[in-house]
């Protein structure tokens, strides 16, 4: 452990703790969000304290996820590396970041329109579509984890 | 929990003020206070390896 501890110089420990934090940040709005917004059945109050925990806890999450992962990316010295050398692991990180990102943005205006029309009264099916790709981002944040700790290949 | 159950056994699944003001308990906000910080200084731990 001493070994692989020595290997990392001190000057990547900030950035890879930004990215790791934001990575708990995130995956723990979307737990909240998509756990509230399950439970909710109806309930005005829990559908929008689902959809502020996805726009308050997970977007900033991702926000500091995303800038630490471009540091520790850039600190590693992984942009000399040719594309077909990138790792997999590493491939997964950035797929499920940015695609989740895009995700993460639709399923936060859909939900936005949701909560107007929750407001008019006009029903709650577009916070059940924030719900399922909540639920959809967690799964995918759960293989990036897993990948990015475990680094299969 | 308890107080939601006995709420819940008596028939009262409405609003209730001694629930609320229950759930809105310092207590609570202490021990979530603690755990986030817990949580922080593991991962820092995890990260800086002090004394590997």
């Amino acid at each position: 452990m001493s070994v692989v501890a020595a290997v990392r110089p001190d000057s990547w420990n900030f950035p890879l703790f930004l990215h790791v934090l934001g990575a708990m940040i995130l995956v723990g709005g979307l737990l909240a969000a998509g756990g509230v917004l399950a439970a909710a059945r109806g309930d005005a109050r829990l559908l929008r304290l689902g959809y502020w925990s996805l726009l308050l806890v997970s977007l900033p999450g991702w926000i500091l996820m995303r800038i630490g992962a471009q540091w520790i990316f850039s600190k590693e010295g992984w942009d000399d590396v040719p594309d077909d050398a990138v790792p997999t692991w590493l491939g997964i990180g950035f797929a499920t970041a940015d695609i989740g990102g895009l995700i993460l943005l639709v399923s936060l205006v859909i939900g936005g329109v949701g909560i107007y029309r929750l407001r008019e009264g006009k029903g709650s099916g577009l916070l059940r579509a924030t719900l399922v790709l909540s639920l959809v981002l967690l799964a995918a944040y759960i293989v990036a984890a897993w990948a990015m700790a475990g680094k299969p290949s | 929990m308890r107080k939601a159950l006995e709420l819940q056994s008596a028939g009262r699944t409405g609003p209730d003020p001694e629930l609320a003001a229950l759930n809105t308990a310092s207590t609570g906000m202490v021990v979530q206070a603690l755990t986030t910080l817990v949580v922080l200084l593991i991962l820092i731990d995890m990260i800086w390896k002090p004394g590997a």
